[in-house]
């Protein structure tokens, strides 16, 4: 969908209108048939300088393909393929704000844009300006392009030193399981088809026979992270409120809601430690469609579940066994 | 604080980042000199000023670029103090305003200062933002000799101008975006053909715009120019000189001085201390006059009023001095009722020296004349106490009676003027009897002098004829009688007579005047074209209330009130077709020729690079041919071969769906033999294969 192309008159325009005026007064005082020639190509000119990239903006169609993941405030390289008639312009996206890239209409190729806010972003709308091309009068038209496949804007990890959790590399946990590194539970005599590394060679020479580590089941560390959106305090202003209800975290409709993204990051941060750590991580969140409960077993799991966040009631269970609940919040 | 107004002062004043395209400064250095060139081809500037543009403006182009990376404050403001030079020159020029000169006087000394200002500023034009300001100027130059011009002789300079304005404005735009990060590393487009497009829908459109604005010039000018190039006295002060006639002028008759041998081409004989009905000489086609007038007028030269039935002469050529000025006051004379219409300004530029008469519309109040002494007689008439060669400039301001049909029906009768009866209404013993009765025929139902004068012309437009070869007048005949009654034949001469004797063999004041037709407008320079062959005599019929007004059946002329404003480009389209120079049928055969060699080459070019395009696409193999072949079969009964099957499977397909009535088991060994094994199947094999998957293809339909 593209709007309207409009007109922006510069300051090369205004002088050159200003010089014709002033020619054309000085054709009618000294009688300088020839003046009057240049003033009517002057008109024309201007004329021709005005409709020209007006028109020509109209052909102009706009695709846009994205990676269907992305990170808030890092740029994301969108490819864009520009068609329609011949001509030079420069576009930029501004949904994710970008810088300005120049083209050779019909032209393809990758514009940088930096998500400003996570969510889940399903159309970009980009900015085209022309005044090809004699560069006297710029028009500028938006566009919206509709994506295939929806991004999906992960906040910024805020990795903790520490999880805040007992056990493992948590809290009175062994700081060796914060650090990656396996937890030994014990040992036990060889069974064939133990693999070489388990083998705990001084014990074995003690003993005489080999003998393997046993290590902590890392399935037996599972992490709740409930992410609680919602503001801690009423409101003062409407213009603060979260959009909750709305079709995910849409950024064009999440509005200035700096605590509820920090406690996005931090949610992030601490599922992507936990599952470096060899934790088992739900998450429960509150989405467009409702609560919901739900594993997530890579970076960009969290990164996509954390994008679709809302500020609403996440589910605060049933959780399993033995699961640490951490609960996130702004 | 003022640490961050000093920031804010040095941003500003920050120089932009030097422009690296060469292309762009090339296109800006040509409108330029087109600019320059435009001023120059019309006379202004020394040699000194010369060179400094066509020499300096280049150079100083050349080391812009060269010194563009390095600050140039120092050159700044040297060129700042010559700047400051060359403006208190212009000032010291424009003394002469408060000498009395014309706003006219100026033109020069200014275009002399944009000129050395253009080549000031070229020394300094590192950025793209001084290259468009050149441009700009560049728009000033052609303007200033636009003014000055008068003739076509602008239109080549325009036109470099032109392209060279749209092709640096294409340019810098291109400069604009190549700044940024491109999209795609595509190949530059070529410039030309949006120059091309441009300036094509910049012509249209401004041939369009031109026949739609309004001419050049109002009825009140600026500019009064006038110009001597040299001062030749005219023998008899207050006497006419015609050098354009040769032996026969009147200045120089019988002087053992060594003047024009023989009659020159363009002399006409009106222009002389008499006429003679019978001879007119044969001015030629050439430009003798440009008339800048917002009007189109008689450019009236003097007038007769005795006539003695085949010479006009005048009753009373006692000259009277006339000076002071500028402008020269012209007293009003004998008939003139001058009205309180606005100034009618009328700039004429002498191309070829003719009659020293200062031509212009009726009623001269005002001139503007190099040498301030002219001679006036009292028909109003103006003779210049020199010759006027090619190049002298004046400049008439005329009071126009703005009359209509309806004004001049109403004016008033009475007793005519002492000053106006007898003398215009003096005829000659040889008036025939049937001369005064056909007037009187023929305006028996007019009611007024202004009908009786439209009924007169009506009846010579319909029973005569105009002709350059009218018979010559025999011996003792009385011409107006002879046209009238005889020949019916006859130029502006014999019609002017004719209707002057007849007006006043009614009573009706009348005399006839010589001069020069309107000519033809230029389109382009506004100016009207005065040729030799404009040389023409017309009647002026005296109104009470309203003074001498001009008629003339042959030339067509709108009355003063009636003229109406036109578009700056009317009569465009005729006066190209007759000045565009007409191809002979040799010229034409060429040209056909080369258009159809221009497009055999462009098609024959789009052909080469569409071979150029197919060889490069790979080539498909026997072997892929022979698998199309099977697969459009299979697509035919519903089994599409899947990517990853090979040949052989794919047959197999084919056997179990009943598409071939023997194996096509060889036809598969086949296609993979060709494709994967490095032989070739020699023709039989071949011929053999392509046998079995006709079969099996008309199996299939």
């Amino acid at each position: 969908m593209k709007s309207r192309p409009r007109p922006m008159v510069s300051r090369p325009a205004l002088i050159l209108v200003g010089m014709t005026g002033a020619l054309f007064l000085i054709a009618r005082t000294s009688g300088a048939g020839w003046v009057m020639v240049i003033v009517s190509g002057l008109v024309a000119a201007l004329a021709v300088a005005t409709v020209w990239p007006g028109v020509v903006l109209r052909t102009v169609r706009v695709s846009v393909t994205a990676p269907p993941d992305a990170t808030a405030g890092r740029p994301l390289a969108l490819h864009v393929d520009v068609g329609g008639w011949r001509q030079q312009l420069k576009l930029r996206a501004v949904s994710l704000p970008g810088a300005w890239t120049g083209a050779a209409v019909p032209a393809a190729g990758e514009i940088n844009a930096v998500p400003e806010r996570r969510g889940v972003v399903g159309h970009v709308v980009c900015e085209l300006r022309s005044a090809g091309p004699l560069g006297l009068v710029w028009w500028r038209a938006l566009v919206r392009v509709d994506l295939e496949h929806p991004i999906e804007v992960g906040p910024v990890p805020d990795e903790p030193a520490r999880l805040p959790v007992a056990g493992a590399g948590g809290v009175g946990g062994d700081p060796r399981a914060g650090a990656g590194l396996d937890v030994v539970r014990g040992v036990r005599e060889y069974v064939p088809g133990d693999p070489a590394r388990l083998v705990h060679w001084p014990v074995s020479a003690h003993h005489g026979s080999l003998v393997v580590k046993e290590l902590e089941d890392p399935a037996s560390h599972r992490l709740a992270i409930v992410v609680d959106l919602r503001p801690p305090k009423p409101l003062q202003n409407s213009n603060d409120a979260p959009q909750t209800g709305t079709r995910g975290a849409n950024l064009e409709t999440w509005r200035g809601f700096e605590e509820g993204e920090a406690a996005a990051s931090r949610a992030a941060g601490i599922a992507i430690r936990a599952l470096r750590e060899g934790f088992a991580v739900t998450l429960a969140t509150a989405e467009d469609g409702g609560a919901r409960l739900a594993a997530v077993k890579t970076r960009t799991d969290v990164s996509r579940r954390l994008a679709r966040a809302v500020a609403g009631a996440p589910p605060d269970g049933p959780f399993p066994n033995g699961t640490e609940v951490v609960r996130v919040t702004p | 604080m003022s640490g961050g107004m000093l920031e804010r002062l040095r941003r500003i004043n920050a120089s932009p980042p030097p422009e690296e395209s060469i292309a762009l400064r090339i296109a800006v250095l040509v409108a330029v000199l087109a600019g320059a060139a435009a001023v120059l081809s019309q006379g202004v500037g020394g040699s000194g000023l010369r060179l400094a543009c066509l020499a300096g403006i280049p150079a100083g182009f050349l080391f812009s670029h060269l010194d563009r990376k390095h600050d140039r404050f120092w050159l700044k403001m040297a060129l700042a103090v010559a700047l400051l030079v060359v403006f208190i020159r212009f000032l010291a020029s424009a003394q002469r305003l408060f000498d009395g000169g014309s706003a006219a006087e100026m033109q020069i000394p200014l275009a002399e200062l944009f000129l050395w200002v253009q080549f000031l500023h070229s020394l300094d034009v590192p950025a793209r933002r001084d290259l468009m300001f050149s441009l700009a100027s560049s728009l000033t130059l052609v303007a200033a000799g636009a003014v000055l011009s008068v003739s076509l002789g602008i239109a080549p300079w325009l036109v470099v101008w032109a392209v060279a304005a749209v092709t640096s404005l294409v340019l810098a735009y291109r400069r604009q975006l190549d700044e940024l990060p491109a999209l795609s590393p595509a190949k530059r487009p070529n410039v030309l053909r949006p120059v091309a497009a441009v300036v094509a829908a910049v012509a249209v459109l401004g041939t369009g715009t031109l026949l739609v604005v309004p001419e050049a010039g109002t009825t009140t000018s600026l500019a009064f120019p006038a110009r001597l190039p040299d001062v030749v006295r005219v023998p008899v002060p207050g006497g006419i000189s015609n050098p354009s006639l040769g032996d026969a002028d009147p200045a120089r008759r019988g002087s053992t001085r060594q003047g024009n041998a023989g009659r020159k081409s363009f002399g006409y004989f009106g222009f002389s201390d008499s006429m003679d009905t019978a001879v007119r000489g044969r001015p030629d086609n050439s430009v003798v006059l440009r008339v800048k007038a917002p009007k189109p007028d008689f450019w009236r030269g003097q007038t007769f009023d005795r006539w003695d039935g085949r010479r006009w002469t005048q009753s009373d050529v006692r000259p009277q001095a006339v000076g002071g000025g500028p402008p020269i006051d012209l007293p009003a004379t004998a008939g003139d009722e001058r009205s309180s219409a606005d100034d009618f300004v009328q700039t004429f530029y002498v191309e070829r020296g003719g009659p020293n008469l200062v031509f212009g519309a009726y009623a001269p109040t005002q001139l503007y004349f190099p040498g301030r002494a002219v001679f006036q007689l009292n028909d109003g008439s103006v003779r210049a106490a020199t010759d006027m060669p090619g190049g002298t400039v004046y400049t008439v301001v005329s009071k126009r009676p703005l009359v209509t049909q309806a004004t001049l029906r109403s004016a008033p009768s009475g007793p005519l003027p002492a000053a106006i009866a007898p003398r215009y209404l003096e005829l000659p013993p040889s008036t025939s009897t049937r001369t005064e009765a056909l007037a009187a025929d023929v305006t028996k139902d007019a009611p007024t002098t202004y009908d009786k004068v439209r009924a007169l012309e009506g009846w010579m437009a319909s029973n005569t004829r105009y002709s350059l070869h009218a018979p010559p007048l025999p011996e003792g005949a009385d011409a107006v009688d002879q046209f009238l009654f005889v020949d019916r034949v006859g130029f502006c001469e014999q019609i002017g007579s004719s209707l002057v004797v007849m007006l006043r063999s009614l009573g009706i004041p009348a005399r006839l005047a010589v001069g020069f037709a309107p000519g033809e407008r230029n389109p382009f320079t506004g100016l009207w074209e005065v040729r030799g062959s404009d040389a023409h005599a017309w009647a002026e019929v005296w109104f009470p209330g309203v003074g001498w007004q001009a008629f003339d059946p042959t030339a067509s002329v709108p009355l003063a009130g009636d003229a109406g404003v036109r578009a700056a480009g009317s009569g465009l389209v005729p006066y190209l077709v007759r000045h565009l120079p007409k191809p002979s049928a040799v010229e034409i055969e060429m040209a056909v020729l080369l258009g159809a060699t221009v497009l055999l080459l462009l098609v024959g070019r789009r052909v080469t690079v569409w071979r150029r395009r197919r060889r490069a696409r790979p080539r498909r193999s026997w072997a892929d041919l022979r698998l199309a072949d099977l697969e459009r079969m299979g697509a035919r009964v519903g089994a599409p071969r899947p990517p990853a099957q090979t040949v052989r499977e794919y047959v197999r397909v084919l056997e179990a769906a009943g598409v071939a009535a023997r194996p096509l088991c060889d036809v598969a060994d086949a296609i993979e033999t060709e494709a994967f094994s490095g032989e070739t199947l020699t023709a039989v094999e071949r011929t053999a294969v392509e046998a079995a998957l006709e079969e099996a293809e008309r199996l299939a339909r």
